[in-house]
């Protein structure tokens, strides 16, 4: 596969307007060059930006959030191909099991995109913060959570946006793809939360040790560990 | 209530508006570009009258004209601009800050610029708007271009100030002024370029337009003091987000 960097920037100007040339042909038609294409997006741009979130924490954390991030989205889109496929064609899309985990697919390039490109600024905001061994990284560490989730946030909405573009174009009408769409998100939402436990530390917490898993990754869960949050909350 | 409704005068008739009246409204509120060429050769004096007056052959040249040429004297026009204001903000101390404060103002724009433009070219795509990262590029430079111009055309008044006050809390506020006023001019460039290149979902623009508002206070602060003395070291050895610091010096 031969890809020049003008035909890659046409490519992902086309996803984000739409995919009129790029999204829609390549659910309709899969073709493994697409496949290739969106993965290496993916890896570049939540790469880039999962290398800025470990940076705080120092380089060996911004490495392994490097390899991370992206590996948090595969494995939740692999996890979750089933059942997605299943969802899709009961809420009323006409797509098949793997032209669904495509259009995911394409749209966590888009995710990938929005947050690779605000990488640069949050590598900078890495580096101007105060360390993550000085007084005040307690609080540092908040703001960046924080931070972080709005960066995340709007990467998400601006890819479920045109996730939901595309079920347009492929479900009789909007009422089914709007219904398409959230039970994908929620599924997405619901798994995707459980492997980023499992794969934790993302953001790593002061005074903790920096490591690529925690030795006691798969004790408790996501939703446990919510509801003890809660418990000891109030 | 009915009785007081008959003794009211009727209201005055208002004359029908006329189709020349509308049409003026419409100019007024929605100007018209002209998207046309500059000319012959572009000299740096055409560029700066494209900059400050027909923004419609800025925007031809950098889009499919010599965007090479423009570019190049847009960016001149940046850097001395920068360079004539930081001197100016520099003579407020005096000293080492007549070349340090220069000096950071281009470093912090130019680090701004660098850092925003991926995200400019995704969240204009975002917006409806058929993009490369050379348009966002060309776009964003001719914002800055506009905005060091206003700059550099606010020097004589900047200083005066940096002449009449000892106070850096005073000058603090000043400097932030003119930066406010500079990089609105800016940013509503950008804005109309967007606008003429099909802009139809602004909410992304905005969310850029937060963002490098937001990343050109925080190098304020990085490069930090721009106004005031020189502390021991060229760069600051602490860290510090830019609210607490602007309001540290705000406070001076």
């Amino acid at each position: 596969m031969r890809l020049s960097l003008n035909s890659a920037c046409a490519t992902w100007t086309d996803l984000l307007l739409g995919g009129e040339n790029s999204a829609i042909p390549w659910t309709t038609h899969l073709q493994v060059r697409a496949l290739g294409f969106c993965l290496l997006s993916i890896a570049a741009g939540v790469g880039a930006y999962g290398f800025s979130m470990g940076l705080w924490n120092g380089p060996t954390m911004a490495f392994y959030l490097a390899v991370k991030l992206p590996l948090i989205i595969v494995i939740t889109l692999s996890a979750n191909a089933l059942i997605n496929g299943v969802l899709a064609q009961l809420l009323g899309s006409r797509l098949s099991f793997p032209q669904t985990w495509f259009a995911i697919l394409s749209s966590f390039t888009i995710f990938a995109l929005v947050v690779g490109a605000l990488s640069p600024i949050t590598i900078a905001m890495a580096l101007e913060v105060p360390a993550s061994d000085s007084e005040q990284a307690g609080e540092t560490h908040r703001r960046l959570l924080v931070f972080h989730t709005l960066i995340i946030g709007l990467g998400g909405f601006a890819a479920t946006c045109r996730l939901l573009g595309l079920f347009e174009h492929f479900c009789p009408n909007r009422k089914s793809a709007i219904r398409c769409v959230a039970g994908l998100l929620a599924g997405n939402l619901f798994v995707g939360a459980q492997i980023s436990f499992l794969m934790r530390p993302i953001l790593c917490q002061p005074g903790l040790p920096v490591e690529f898993l925690r030795p006691d990754m798969f004790t408790g869960n996501f939703y446990e560990s919510v509801i003890w949050a809660l418990k000891h909350s109030f | 209530m009915d009785q007081d409704k008959k003794d009211q005068p009727a209201p005055p008739e208002l004359p029908e508006k006329t189709k020349v009246d509308a049409e003026v409204e419409t100019e007024e509120t929605e100007p018209a570009i002209k998207l046309e060429p500059m000319g012959n050769a572009i000299t740096l004096q055409d560029t700066i009258d494209a900059i400050l007056k027909s923004p419609g052959q800025l925007i031809f040249e950098l889009r499919e004209g010599r965007s090479n040429t423009v570019a190049k004297h847009l960016t001149i026009i940046s850097v001395v601009a920068m360079l004539v204001f930081g001197f100016v903000l520099g003579l407020f101390s005096g000293g080492e800050q007549l070349w340090a404060a220069p000096l950071k103002l281009l470093a912090g724009m130019t680090i701004s610029v660098l850092i925003t433009l991926p995200s400019l070219y995704v969240f204009s795509c975002l917006s409806g708007i058929d993009m490369t990262p050379q348009k966002a590029g060309g776009m964003l430079l001719a914002g800055v271009a506009l905005l060091s111009l206003v700059l550099l055309a606010m020097c004589p008044v900047s200083w005066i100030f940096t002449q009449s006050t000892n106070s850096v809390g005073a000058m603090g506020f000043f400097t932030l002024l003119f930066w406010v006023v500079a990089i609105s001019f800016g940013l509503s460039r950008i804005y109309l370029f967007a606008k003429i290149s099909g802009l139809i979902r602004q909410q992304y623009l905005l969310v850029w337009v937060t963002i490098f508002i937001v990343v050109t206070l925080q190098m304020s602060t990085s490069l930090r003091p721009l106004i005031g003395p020189a502390e021991g070291t060229f760069l600051p050895t602490e860290k510090r987000f830019f609210l607490e610091h602007w309001a540290m010096v705000l406070g001076e």
